[in-house]
């Protein structure tokens, strides 16, 4: 019975996207130790809708994300992206940047797709600018601050411009002028589809609605 | 005291002057070792990485043969190599009992686990988002996996070198299936404890010493590195 009513739910979901939504989740539940950490009854989301994930801590917006974007395999309900696993990019809460340069962080996701050097370079230097890095291209990432780390990350993964998107709180740390750089690069996505995480309000114009997770901190039954 | 003495005088006479027996030795030991060190790291680096990232039901089993694999004493390494080549052996057809090739594949036997079980707790101790990030941006199983090497890079070094340092001082194997054959599998173990035993001690002391430079050459580069590391 419960294959069959989860059968069925795929197959709505699946119709869900065809109709032309980027995602579309249906009783998305993610249950660790015995403890309810997100929950979401029914989500959809068209492409090109920048949407805002509000929620206290511990409401589960970065398991969401983690789930969406394909790192988190262990949830139950079900949902459907209408978009390749390459082509989500997830950026954590607390980003992580490899050993290295700027650049040679920056330019990552282009070299694992196998983007020529010239492309590569164009891009790079293009968004390294528009996030107000380029003159820290060169620099070891040991040597940044919390704001140019976050800035680098968020970099590395627009550069990539994928169909989603999903910025786990990309504002925290950055100063009003570094908010201000990544508010009008996130602006410039205008194919991707994007969700941002927030346990605040975000600044006018950088999402187009809310979501409002509750907190899920009851035991499962 | 005065044994010691003169010994340390002739070694260093013989160092000065080039001596051809002992840069022969010296040489076989580096390119056996370096040789099977290198294969060691080929075969090891991907799979001490696949046990600290792929999780299967042998998993815990094969990491515990490798830590365990990395006590194995040399002589043990040796009468079982002793075995595969001897002319009864499995091997036994391909006649490589008392050649160079024969101690690259007992000095590799002996490297592989250090190799695995060093990297494999170096890539485990990485930051689980390196590897989150590397997939989210599209990298690929061995883009990954040199992502890794390269984060890691420190404790696969270490992982080499320690392996390095065990297989060029090793006697055990060596002396069992190289036979200590002069120009052919002589190496700088085999020849001190040789030329001792011919009462040549200022040439084995000469060889030991240059085990020992190896020895502390490879030691000093990790504590550097080690220091490095933490500075990061």
């Amino acid at each position: 019975m419960t294959t069959v009513c989860g059968q069925f739910l795929m197959t709505r979901i699946l119709c869900f996207v065809r109709q032309g939504k980027m995602i579309a989740i249906n009783d998305l539940c993610v249950i660790k130790n015995g403890r309810t950490i997100c929950s979401v009854p029914e989500l959809a989301i068209a492409p090109g809708e920048r949407v805002a994930i509000r929620g206290p801590n511990g409401s589960g917006k970065s398991t969401l994300l983690r789930v969406l974007c394909g790192l988190e395999a262990d949830y139950q309900g079900s949902y459907a992206v209408n978009a390749s696993l390459r082509d989500r990019v997830y950026v954590h809460q607390s980003p992580y940047l490899f050993r290295g340069t700027v650049l040679f962080n920056a330019s990552y996701g282009l070299r694992a797709r196998g983007v020529n050097r010239t492309e590569c370079e164009r891009l790079t230097r293009h968004w390294l600018e528009r996030l107000g890095l380029y003159s820290l291209a060169g620099s070891r990432v040991t040597h940044l601050s919390g704001g140019e780390r976050r800035r680098v990350a968020l970099a590395r993964a627009m550069i990539l411009q994928p169909r989603l998107l999903l910025l786990d709180e990309p504002l925290a740390e950055l100063d009003e002028e570094g908010a201000a750089a990544a508010s009008a690069a996130i602006d410039e996505l205008h194919g991707s589809t994007i969700l941002i995480s927030s346990p605040t309000i975000l600044p006018p114009g950088l999402n187009s609605r809310e979501y409002q997770l509750e907190p899920s901190s009851h035991q499962a039954s | 005291m005065d044994l010691i003495w003169e010994g340390f005088q002739d070694a260093i006479q013989l160092l000065v002057h080039f001596d051809p027996t002992v840069l022969d030795a010296a040489a076989r030991s580096l390119w056996i070792s370096t040789l099977a060190v290198g294969l060691a790291a080929l075969a090891g680096l991907p799979l001490g990485t696949l046990l600290a990232r792929i999780s299967f039901p042998a998993r815990r089993f094969v990491v515990l043969v490798c830590r365990a694999g990395m006590a194995f004493p040399t002589v043990f390494i040796g009468i079982v190599c002793y075995a595969l080549f001897s002319r009864r052996g499995p091997l036994g057809p391909f006649e490589l009992l008392y050649t160079p090739w024969v101690i690259v594949f007992g000095e590799f036997l002996l490297a592989l686990p250090m190799v695995v079980s060093i990297s494999h707790g170096a890539v485990q101790a990485l930051d689980p988002r390196a590897g989150e990030t590397a997939w989210t941006l599209g990298a690929t199983a061995f883009r990954r996996w040199r992502t890794y090497m390269s984060e890691a890079r420190v404790g696969v070094t270490l992982a080499v070198l320690t392996a390095f340092s065990r297989c060029v001082t090793e006697l055990g194997i060596a002396m069992m299936v190289g036979g200590n054959i002069k120009s052919r599998t002589r190496t700088l173990a085999t020849a001190t404890a040789l030329e001792t035993g011919k009462g040549e001690f200022g040439r084995g002391m000469a060889m030991s010493l240059i085990l020992l430079a190896i020895a502390l050459g490879v030691t000093l580069v990790i504590v550097y590195l080690s220091r490095e590391e933490r500075h990061e």
